[in-house]
């Protein structure tokens, strides 16, 4: 935008410009258009190599994809149990 | 060999037919042997756009399903030398065409002509994929509206897939003085949002309805602006073999004194059509 645009430009943001963002919006959905089945996958594989070292119950993972304005975002959130045996033996410390 | 060339949009209504028809009468007039196709099954246009629609015997369903050759099937346009025209089917389903045909059919058309011009049809669906199959280029053409440029984003998203990788983008129909008052997108807005190489911006004009009215072509009209940008980027086409492509500027619209005073001070901007 040029100068005279400036003055001569009586509101701020202009209609293109909600156009543009509106735009940029609604691509970055569209661009990242994942198979709906990729979750469930990704859940199930993350499962099983969670299960190695600690324990976990499948209904405990919640696996999403949080979008921002340039990236997206994987978000996993796993719950676990610490093994039994640590349990004990921090509970004999702390006595 | 000659180029094949596809005319996609995702969206309906931005310009397609109009943009195959122009471009390729420009390039017969530049002396190169053009076919228009028209792969909009059951929906055929092109002929009416270029003014052919009375001459139509046989279309693309009879060439693909071998009742007839090509040479029996294309239009020759009387009035563009080296120019013809391949109509599609109004009556047959769309699924009559298969990708194979469609390879088959522009491997051959590419050895008798210069340049096959395909118009494909709107949507995403098995014309869009006739339409793409045999396709060495794809121009997308859409205009600077928030609807047409998500399909358009749709579609380049899938060219990529396809593996196409030669896309050039027209905008059609913008109004600089609009764009100059902010309340359209400007092609420096379009190109940032879609990124691929412009190879040409086209006015809006009232007088491509007129053209259509009368099945005449816009190029033929000197006093449309948009037949003379149909003419710009038709050379730019043919500029990768001969030329450089350089850029043309056109007037602005309707520009008023303070436009043209802005205009000397500050110099061109991309609301200039080119």
């Amino acid at each position: 935008m040029n100068l005279l645009d400036f003055i001569f430009r009586r509101n701020g943001s202009s209609s293109s410009e909600t156009a543009k963002n509106r735009l940029k919006l609604v691509l970055i959905q569209d661009r990242s258009s994942l198979p709906a089945s990729l979750l469930d996958t990704l859940r199930d594989e993350l499962l099983r190599v969670i299960s190695k070292h600690v324990k976990v119950d499948k209904g405990d993972i919640e696996v999403s994809i949080s979008r921002a304005q340039n990236y997206n975002t994987l978000v996993v959130n796993v719950p676990f149990r610490a093994p039994k045996r640590q349990l004990r033996k921090l509970a004999t410390v702390t006595e | 060999m000659g180029r094949i060339i596809t005319i996609t949009s995702g969206k309906g209504g931005v310009g397609k037919t109009t943009t195959s028809a122009n471009l390729s009468a420009s390039l017969a007039l530049a002396g190169k042997r053009t076919i228009a196709v028209d792969t909009d099954i059951g929906l055929r246009n092109l002929d009416v756009v270029m003014g052919l629609e009375n001459r139509v015997v046989y279309d693309i369903v009879n060439v693909a399903e071998g009742a007839v050759s090509l040479e029996q099937a294309w239009i020759k346009h009387k009035r563009v030398q080296g120019l013809y025209m391949l109509p599609a089917s109004q009556s047959r389903n769309k699924n009559a065409v298969s990708v194979n045909d469609m390879k088959r059919i522009g491997q051959e058309l590419k050895q008798k002509f210069d340049y096959v011009i395909i118009d494909c049809p709107a949507g995403i669906e098995q014309g869009f994929q006739n339409a793409i199959a045999a396709a060495d280029e794809i121009i997308v053409v859409t205009t600077p509206e928030v609807s047409a440029v998500r399909d358009a984003d749709r579609v380049i998203g899938l060219l990529e897939n396809a593996s196409k990788e030669k896309l050039q983008l027209i905008i059609n129909r913008l109004k600089p003085a609009m764009v100059k008052r902010g309340e359209m997108m400007s092609t420096g807005d379009v190109t940032e949002i879609l990124a691929i190489s412009l190879l040409g911006v086209v006015p809006d004009d009232e007088k491509i309805i007129v053209s259509t009215n009368c099945g005449e072509l816009a190029i033929f009209n000197p006093a449309s602006v948009a037949g003379k940008a149909f003419k710009t980027i038709a050379r730019r086409l043919l500029g990768e073999e001969v030329v450089a492509p350089r850029p043309v500027e056109a007037s602005v619209n309707g520009a008023g004194v303070m436009n043209k005073l802005k205009h000397f001070f500050f110099g061109a901007n991309d609301t200039h059509p080119a």
